[in-house]
């Protein structure tokens, strides 16, 4: 203890200059997370640009020809070909689709698990379960693709009858998988934040457990559990191992969600390692990853701004 | 409790409107379109024209065999090194021709329609170390590599444009990369050449022949592995790049099998029918004249 | 009337009850079939010998120290680089300033790219920009760093990791008491002789959390390393900084697609996997054990 003492005092007697350094360089760590968020903007956008402006590409593909049909008159993705054809509506359905089928299966789960853990679950049960979901956000994507392609795929297609092993339903129950975790922790979070003073006051107008779960806590903490629900479609449309592995990547122009399709980022892991640097199709898959990155981007702050809101509005009530 | 239950309906009416009404529709299986097999297919058995957009990519022959072992309704294409667990489907030229199994004297006598040469490729004159272990890769010990992995090896009087120059064994390390169908191959042929010369470090990666040929012309890589001939757009990078023509070596010989579930009972089939099959024309098996179901 | 609400209730709660089962079922199910079909497979040859025969035989030792070097690399650039950004956050800035909002923000952005985005930035930015401009500078335009290999891997999973670390060292720091810190302040001690002899040494908990987290994720992805320096089949272990390397999730990726021979590598995939799994899990569990120590911890203080 006294020695410590003493170390603080010598050290009282040092220039400011290393406390100066010190902080520049702390603070400089700081500018360094702001400049990585930046950089992967902009040298993603870099090689995307050229389809914009560069007369060559234009000779092979603009973003005109990628969003209006093709010659034959439909929507067609053949970049290697006599004739290569970029058509991004078939991506965008795709990748829709396939989110949507993950959601839809996700959502509900996570969201009702949420309320459970936060609301009925007993004390010890909650410091079990939290740590299991959580475990599931461990799963590294690969693995889960490899599972969807090899057994949910055979279960779905028996169960159903369909035609195609590979589709939006296979890869999408794949997805949920991923999505799970995100929407229930951040649900959760949002549900916890919801102060007690509602649950009990709420009880003490005569409401039993679920009911207070149901018409109070749930719908004060709406705010974050939306943010919960835009974190998971961001998550969803921007997954790449388990749609690659168990969509089909067929660039079929259809809704159904029994028939395979093609995602944007599966399109990228796909085809990035053949293209030659600086051809049309390299642009043209960097455009792809630039279009994803503002998407996310857009959905990620959605998702801020809605936390934000409900920090407020659960503030401003209490005050 | 509303929400969910709609959300419920909504699940099961989607999934209810996966067809399942034309029990007799062909699934077809394919590569991705940065494969040499996907190219050669699409150059020899399509005529150039485009894959119907209901192919399934999957990213390397080893998936489309995996796939069409699980479903019955399926058809794929690939090397014939990898077919395991499936039936191949002997192919005609057309329909008088008689069906041809693929096999090693049918590939090689070339009375099987879809057979084709497997390649390595060179920025320029391979030299030292590289030129060793290719000129190892066409003795009579590397070729029988070729058939351990399923593949077929050169006839002798097709090999030998690379001479073996005394003692230049390999120092550096040598880079191969390319073609999925042939990365078995080339890490097989890797194997045997490092247990014979100590010393000698051979890499090799696939990405599906695209990717070898992209990273010849990046300079990432000493030898490209190929199974498809470099096209002129191609060819002309490269002379662009390096100031000559790419050196284009035979290594083997590999048949592109047509294949199908164990239990398909398909007898054979034609050139124009596999043709018509993958540009989207024919859509059932009984078009093909098969009881698949 | 109250019958009905009761039962009602009941079912709510029993629903909610099943939407977790359902979860955890859902995972047992994944890691029960794939431990028994690895489970022929494992041995200690498997974990320590090279892959024979094309994948069909031998061991995935290649991977396990290839996957264990990266994600090493990886460590050395994201921990000193997010403990400091989250020792700014906490200990430094002014709370409501515009770098504090705006450091957030690119935080919870960073956190939501897509893994393949990642994959683009690192062959856009590392490997034809700051590699080429290496090779330019240093080698004479030879071709050394502007290729694929394990820093840039590396380094490009350390920027995916970038969230994590901060966001558990933040914790931990938020975990050690004011009154600490007042403590030494008022003994006179400096801004950074607080953090170095007070905060920093009540934290490690926090970041040795968070380090694990970030390994275990770098560990799992693979879409940011399919094309910045992971590869299939490798004669020797990386060396070099400017080396390939295999991968064990790249592993599991390509014998899953371009296995020679599906029926005989089955059961090496089923058992790469199940390693894979177990690394990762094992990870997670640690620190989700060490994390729920810190946060009764901070609700005690």
């Amino acid at each position: 203890m006294d020695q410590r003492q003493d170390e603080l005092l010598l050290l009282k007697g040092r220039p400011r200059l290393i406390e100066t350094l010190l902080e520049t360089a702390v603070r400089s760590s700081a500018v360094i997370v702001i400049a990585a968020l930046v950089l992967i903007f902009v040298f993603v956008a870099k090689e995307a640009i050229p389809l914009l402006t560069s007369a060559d590409v234009h000779n092979e593909v603009t973003v005109w020809t990628m969003v209006r049909p093709q010659e034959s008159g439909d929507f067609s993705w053949q970049p290697v070909s006599e004739k290569p054809k970029y058509s991004l509506p078939p991506l965008i359905v795709g990748t829709l689709k396939v989110s949507i089928v993950a959601l839809l299966i996700a959502i509900p789960l996570a969201i009702l698990a949420a309320i459970y853990t936060s609301e009925f679950a007993p004390q010890q049960f909650r410091e079990l379960l939290k740590p299991v979901v959580e475990l599931l956000a461990g799963m590294p994507s690969v693995v889960i693709g490899f599972f969807a392609l090899m057994v949910v795929a055979t279960w779905v297609q028996d169960a159903f009858g369909l035609i195609f092993r590979l589709n939006a339903i296979t890869a999408g129950i794949g997805l949920s998988l991923a999505v799970i975790p995100i929407v229930y922790t951040v649900a959760e979070d949002a549900l916890s934040a919801v102060p007690q003073a509602f649950r009990d006051g709420s009880t003490a107008l005569g409401a039993n457990p679920w009911q207070t779960a149901w018409r109070v806590v749930l719908p004060a903490a709406m705010p974050g559990v939306f943010a919960a629900c835009v974190l998971g479609f961001g998550r969803a449309i921007g997954e790449t191992m388990i749609v690659l592995m168990a969509s089909g990547n067929a660039a079929m122009m259809s809704f159904d969600p029994a028939e395979s399709f093609r995602s944007f980022s599966a399109t990228i892991a796909a085809e990035l390692g053949e293209v030659v640097y600086g051809s049309p199709h390299y642009h043209v898959l960097f455009f792809l990853g630039a279009f994803l990155f503002v998407v996310t981007f857009l959905l990620n702050l959605a998702a801020h701004w809605y936390v934000a809101r409900l920090r407020a509005r659960l503030e401003g009530k209490l005050k | 409790m509303k929400p969910f239950v709609v959300t419920l309906a909504l699940v099961l009416l989607l999934s209810g409107c996966g067809s399942k009404t034309d029990e007799g529709t062909i699934i077809l299986y394919g590569r991705e379109n940065n494969s040499g097999t996907y190219m050669y297919f699409k150059e020899h058995v399509l005529a150039k024209a485009d894959f119907a957009p209901n192919v399934q990519t999957l990213p390397g022959t080893a998936a489309v065999i995996n796939a069409v072992s699980r479903d019955r309704r399926s058809i794929g294409y690939g090397g014939i090194g990898y077919v395991k667990g499936v039936r191949t489907v002997p192919v005609k030229k057309d329909d008088q021709s008689p069906a041809v199994e693929p096999t090693l004297q049918n590939v090689v006598n070339g009375s099987y329609p879809i057979s084709r040469d497997l390649y390595f490729y060179t920025v320029q004159e391979p030299q030292g170390a590289v030129r060793e272990f290719i000129a190892w890769v066409l003795t009579n010990e590397g070729q029988e590599v070729s058939e351990k992995v399923g593949y077929y090896p050169l006839p002798a009087d097709r090999r030998g444009q690379v001479k073996s120059s005394e003692g230049q064994a390999a120092k550096k390390t040598i880079t191969v990369k390319g073609s999925d169908t042939m990365v078995i191959l080339g890490q097989r042929w890797a194997e045997h050449y490092m247990a014979k010369i100590p010393g000698a470090v051979v890499q090799v990666t696939g990405g599906g022949s695209g990717t070898g040929i992209a990273a010849l012309i990046n300079g990432a890589t000493d030898i490209c592995e190929s199974s498809r001939r470099l096209d002129s757009k191609e060819r002309a990078q490269i002379k662009a790049k390096f100031g000559k023509e790419p050196v284009e070596i035979p290594v083997a010989m590999d048949g592109v099998a047509v294949f199908v579930h164990a239990s398909n009972p398909l007898k054979t089939i034609t050139l124009p029918e596999l043709q018509a099959l993958y540009t989207g024309h024919i859509k059932s098996w009984r078009e093909l004249g098969s009881t698949a179901r | 009337m109250r019958r009905w609400i009761k039962f009602v209730g009941l079912a709510f709660t029993s629903l909610t009850g099943l939407a977790c089962l359902i979860i955890v079922a859902m995972v047992a199910i994944i890691l029960g079939d794939i431990a028994i079909h690895a489970w022929p497979r494992l041995s200690w040859e498997f974990i320590h010998g090279q892959p024979r025969a094309g994948m069909t035989e031998g061991g995935i030792f290649p991977a396990i120290f290839g996957t264990a070097a990266l994600v090493l690399l990886m460590t050395l650039a994201v921990v000193p680089l997010g403990v400091a950004a989250a020792i700014y956050l906490h200990e430094y800035a002014r709370q409501g300033s515009k770098l504090v909002h705006l450091v957030r923000l690119a935080l919870h952005n960073l956190a939501g790219v897509p893994a393949i985005v990642f994959g683009l930035f690192g062959l856009g930015f590392f490997i034809e920009f700051v590699g080429a401009g290496i090779d330019r500078a240093f080698y004479g335009g030879a071709l050394a760093f502007g290729q694929p290999c394990i820093l840039w891997a590396a380094l490009t999973l350390a920027v995916l990791t970038l969230p994590t670390v901060v966001v558990a060292t933040e914790e931990a720091l938020r975990a050690v008491p004011i009154s600490y810190r007042e403590v030494a302040y008022a003994a006179g001690a400096t801004r950074w002789q607080v953090v170095q002899h007070v905060v920093l040494p009540q934290s490690v908990g926090g970041i040795l959390t968070g380090t694990i987290l970030a390994v275990s994720r770098g560990a799992g992805e693979v879409a940011p390393i399919m094309f910045t320096g992971a590869a299939y089949y490798l004669p020797y272990l990386p060396k070099k900084l400017n080396d390939q390397f295999m991968e064990l999730g790249y592993h599991i990726y390509v014998l899953t697609t371009q296995s020679p021979d599906v029926e005989a590598t089955k059961p090496i995939l089923y058992a790469t996997v199940f390693v894979l799994l177990v690394l990762t899990f094992a990870l997670n569990f640690v620190a989700i054990i060490l994390r729920s120590r810190i946060r009764r911890r901070l609700r005690a203080a």
